[in-house]
């Protein structure tokens, strides 16, 4: 069997490359992958993700982690730290030379189909790459001796160059000042084959080449998608059925689906843009005429609003699509007729008393939806419940608020009494209605007594929500606490006065602020510990410090901004990530 | 003993002993205390056999002291608190009250199965575990709160006299909202009501006539469930006389209770059970056998004391009791992960069991959980093989860190044939044939991962389902 056709599957790879002047010689990484690549991180300009995970602010970051004392004191990570000090001494340097010799050019990884992979690595020090697999085989046949397995490690020439394997399955060997590492012999054969002759690797694939001309040469990083190869494979094909089973994914997802299904790649590119990691998708897809035209700003009409800002958001989705359009094409969308479908319909029967959905009811809102999430601040003379559910609201902008706002205010009633008569019958506690007034706008709201509790430390999860229709203008806010349904109308009424609007293209905007949400996973931290242990098997304090990292992770984040929308230039969404400082 | 060291003789396989059935068994010698011999001597099988009985499978130290300390000095240490169990307890009861208040039916029962593959005291465990299928209810929906604390309660009273026991349960709101007891009105006794306090938990169904469970109905009149809490109301109570087994008078619901309880047919009702959860499920007792229990019993011995003369007898290390009983759903996945030191998701595991017919929270019947053959047919067969071999193939989604390599090299086994006596100890009730063993040295002697070969092999046998 030829090599190349080995590589038939080979899934991912990640090129890095070094300083032009001293890595002249070398060929590009994505020169050395084959053709077949399906999935190819390359990193384009390391210095600065280099430079950012070697300077002291990352590294006072990582010892500011929860549990990092526990970390660095376990054998595995003291073993690492032995060895880096062994290694600077053997070669009169510090790791942090070292890393930044190995890593300055590009880099690459591939790993693929049955798990092949291949990754090209390219120094500016030959000498030192020597050294450090000299210190390396070292090791790993002190290793294999132990275990009574010498014969693993063991080398063959190929093509003038040696190839070395360290466990009988891996294979590697040193390029002048590259070093390529495969999953198997027949891999890296492939990629000195690439190295010392002309053939058909990933960089000369027009794909790949229409792929680095969307990134565009102000990239870091890309990472290329061969969609064609990628739709052959079970889970990727589970993956793009997953919507169709599902109307609110389909909702939300608008034309992604029918973008992963007919184009032939995909690529996000990384950048660095004034402190933000910035990253963008693109592809060649067009989508077909009429695929999620229920998403599609049609001409002339105004682009969306921004998203509404409240106190303690955690995260806001604003979504331009038309439901009424979106309910009419279910049967294209998701064909299915669901249990659970065929129940939302029942109930839609019944609030809006016998209304068509989408003629009369889905037709009465604006193509503007915004679904905003929020933590609470939750009444201490009510009590805190356990867990503490964030309060989360649905806007919609209604065409005629005069007629619909007294229909959607009698659904709301009744679906309120549907929630109380359903607990009753299970003898639980009810909501009791009331109305309130916020700067003249009137709320609907329901709320859950408390005076009969005795521990208010715990309350039940039940006091999580305070159910609120807010209408005020043209917008209709449909909450889970009325605190939230009042936040949303100062909002509303600051993006009235501004009007400012996002490009006629974005489709979709969300937000993400990574505070509020840490602070929402901390504040449920026990609830989220006990999970983990059940889930996983993991012992309590196993379930703590990961949990506890995972928090301080998310912390790190200070806000995350994604808007989606097909651009000229193949631009499908761009997800920027502003990081706290230290 | 080395750790290599398996010539001590085991006991001999228990197939004469189980086909010749109990007829003819001695009830002076089945019940007497066990004395190991030459027939019978103590060693790492009738101490897995015991420790397996009394919980939910052994790992290796536990094995190992068993064998050390001897079956009396084993057995009152499985009967004893041990030191660690309040502190256990204490933060169990934390966790499951918070997955109770969630509402989470799910995360309710993943908690319980955590304790049982964690408890420092599995026999309270086994024991409570048996006592829910005594007093099967389930929980109705939106009450776990309530499901939540009638376990607690089993497990509180779980070795106390029976009459205490069932009097606790007779108060314990659960059994009220399960059965249907807002429905025994003073105009209208509810006798469905009262039919499983006689049929099931006390005298059965022959003594269960029509004017016991009416009079047993009315004694119970007045007592209902508001919020969560059972009050009694007086005006509802029946206060005319009733006629209850013999005895007349204006009982109440104590009164009654404690007639039952007391009552002989309960006492031999309860001996029956016990003998089929923790002796035999392949062989009914005959009443002279069981009847030094059922007397302890009558004689309001606590359940410490009784289970232990069940435990600490001849009849218990025979052969009418080695792998006489199928493994439960919980005891099967429990146990073996348990063994093999390794961690349990309980969550993903849950939902496995109640497919095989095992959800903790909800017994199909009045009566619990069949058990015995009734946990085997052609699906659930395939099922449990298919459970156990995800268990032990790690990792994956059913245990975690379950490695037999380095739990065998932990305890010193390192060669293979070592290492195959060791997994075969751990996990197979009583010793293979020969040409068994012979074909499990093959599966692990062709196998790129010999010892894991082998542990799948172990876990697909007839014998593995049994304990």
């Amino acid at each position: 069997m030829k090599p190349m056709n080995l590589l038939r599957n080979l899934c991912v790879v990640m090129v890095l490359a070094g300083a032009p002047a001293a890595l002249a010689a070398a060929k590009a990484p994505s020169q050395l992958i084959p053709e077949q690549a399906t999935v190819c991180l390359e990193i384009l300009k390391p210095a600065p993700l280099v430079e950012a995970l070697l300077s002291p602010a990352f590294e006072s970051r990582l010892k500011g982690l929860p549990g990092y004392e526990n970390l660095v004191s376990t054998p595995q990570v003291r073993d690492l730290r032995n060895a880096a000090a062994m290694l600077q001494a053997s070669l009169h340097t510090n790791w942090q030379a070292i890393a930044r010799s190995v890593l300055r050019g590009k880099a690459a990884l591939a790993f693929g189909g049955g798990n092949r992979h291949l990754l090209v690595l390219t120094g500016d020090d030959p000498a030192l790459l020597q050294k450090l697999h000299e210190i390396a085989l070292q090791v790993a046949r002190s290793e294999a001796e132990k275990r009574g397995e010498s014969e693993q490690v063991r080398s063959m020439d190929y093509e003038g160059l040696t190839g070395w394997t360290f466990n009988g399955k891996e294979a590697h060997t040193l390029a002048g000042n590259q070093l390529l590492a495969a999953s198997d012999a027949a891999v890296l054969k492939a990629a000195v084959d690439l190295r010392n002759n002309p053939g058909a690797s990933l960089a000369e694939r027009a794909d790949y080449k229409s792929a680095r001309e969307a990134v565009g040469p102000e990239a870091v990083a890309i990472l290329f998608l061969d969609l064609q190869k990628l739709r052959t494979t079970p889970q990727f094909k589970a993956m793009l059925e997953g919507p169709q089973a599902n109307p609110l994914a389909c909702l939300v997802l608008a034309e992604f689906p029918e973008i992963l299904k007919t184009a032939r790649w995909l690529a996000l590119g990384a950048y660095i843009e004034q402190s933000e990691l910035v990253l963008r998708a693109f592809s060649d897809a067009t989508p077909p005429a009429g695929a999620a035209a229920f998403a599609q700003v049609k001409p002339g009409a105004r682009g969306l609003a921004p998203n509404l800002e409240v106190p303690r958001l955690i995260a806001a989705l604003n979504l331009h699509r038309d439901l009424a359009g979106f309910y009419a094409a279910k049967d294209t969308l998701f064909p299915e007729r669901t249990s659970g479908l065929i129940f939302f319909e029942n109930m839609m029967g019944i609030f809006f008393s016998g209304r068509n959905l989408t003629d009369e009811v889905l037709a009465e809102t604006q193509p503007q939806v915004q679904l905003v999430v929020a933590r609470q601040e939750y009444d201490r003379t009510i009590g805190v419940p356990e867990p503490q559910i964030p309060a989360f609201a649905l806007v919609l902008e209604l065409r005629n608020p005069d007629k619909f706002g007294e229909v959607l205010e009698e659904a709301w009633q009744k679906a309120l009494g549907l929630v109380n008569f359903t607990r009753g019958q299970k003898a639980e506690p009810g909501l009791i209605l009331d109305r309130a007034e916020h700067n003249g706008s009137r709320i609907t709201l329901a709320k859950f007594s408390s005076a009969d509790i005795q521990d208010r430390a715990q309350l039940d999860t039940r006091f999580n929500f305070r159910p609120s229709l807010a209408l005020a203008g043209n917008y209709a806010i449909l909450s889970s606490t009325d605190q939230l349904a009042r936040d949303l109308l100062d909002a509303a009424k600051k993006v009235s006065a501004t009007n400012s609007a996002a490009p006629a293209t974005t489709t979709s905007l969300a937000r993400l602020s990574g505070a509020h949400l840490a602070g929402i996973l901390r504040d449920n931290r026990m609830s989220l510990v006990r999970g983990e242990m059940t889930k996983k098997g993991k012992s309590q304090q196993e379930a703590e410090a990961g949990m506890d990292i995972f928090i301080a992770l998310v912390g790190w984040i200070n806000q995350a901004n994604l808007a989606t929308g097909a651009t000229g230039r193949g631009q499908m969404a761009e997800l920027r990530l502003n990081f706290s400082k230290p | 003993m080395r750790p290599d060291d398996h010539s001590a003789p085991q006991p001999a396989r228990p197939t004469p002993e189980a086909q010749s059935g109990l007829s003819g068994v001695d009830p002076g010698w089945a019940w007497a205390p066990y004395e190991p011999s030459p027939a019978i001597p103590w060693g790492v099988a009738p101490a897995a056999h015991l420790l397996r009985r009394a919980g939910f499978g052994a790992t290796w130290q536990e094995l190992e002291a068993a064998r050390t300390r001897g079956p009396q000095a084993t057995i009152d240490d499985l009967l004893r608190e041990p030191q660690s169990y309040a502190g256990f307890a204490r933060e169990f009861e934390v966790q499951e009250s918070a997955a109770a208040r969630s509402g989470d039916g799910t995360a309710f029962v993943t908690w319980w199965l955590r304790r049982l593959h964690q408890s420092p005291w599995p026999l309270l465990e086994k024991l409570t575990l048996f006592w829910h299928g005594y007093f099967a209810v389930r929980a109705p929906a939106g009450e776990l709160r309530l499901m939540q604390e009638h376990v607690q309660l089993l497990r509180k009273h779980a070795f106390a006299t029976f009459p205490a026991l069932i009097g606790a349960v007779a108060a314990d709101p659960q059994m009220y909202t399960a059965l249907g007891g807002d429905q025994n009105r003073r105009s209208r006794p509810n006798l469905p009501f009262a039919r499983p306090w006689l049929e099931d938990f006390t005298i059965g169904a022959e003594g269960a006539t029509a004017s016991a469970l009416t009079n047993l109905a009315r004694a119970w009149t007045g007592w209902f469930v508001y919020g969560g809490k059972l009050r009694f109301i007086e005006r509802e109570h029946d206060p005319e006389s009733k006629s209850l087994l013999g005895h007349e008078g204006n009982f109440g619901r104590d009164d009654a209770i404690r007639l039952l309880a007391e009552d002989p047919a309960t006492a031999r009702n309860l001996a029956q059970r016990l003998f089929r959860a923790f002796v035999s499920e392949s062989a009914s007792a005959p009443a002279a056998l069981l009847a030094p229990i059922a007397e302890r019993i009558a004689r309001q011995e606590p359940m410490v004391d009784v289970l232990g003369t069940i435990l600490r007898s001849n009849l218990f290390f025979s052969g009418h009791a080695f792998g006489q009983r199928i493994k439960s759903p919980v005891e099967l996945t429990v146990g073996l992960v348990r063994s093999l030191e390794g961690g349990m998701p309980t969550s993903r595991v849950a939902g496995e069991l109640a497919n095989l017919g095992q959800r903790l929270d909800a017994p199909p019947t009045m009566r619990g959980w069949a058990g015995g053959t009734d946990w085997l047919n052609s699906i659930t067969l395939a099922a449990r093989l298919k459970l156990c071999l995800e268990i032990v193939r790690g990792p994956g989604q059913y245990s975690v860190g379950l490695d037999p390599a380095k739990v065998a090299a932990r305890h010193g086994f390192n060669s293979p044939d070592t290492q195959a006596r060791f997994l075969l100890d751990l996990l197979v009730a009583g010793p293979l044939p020969e040409s068994a063993i012979r074909s499990l040295n093959e599966a692990g002697a062709t196998s790129p991962r010999p010892l894991r070969s082998l542990l799948e092999t172990i876990v697909a046998r007839p014998e593995f389902q049994l304990q």
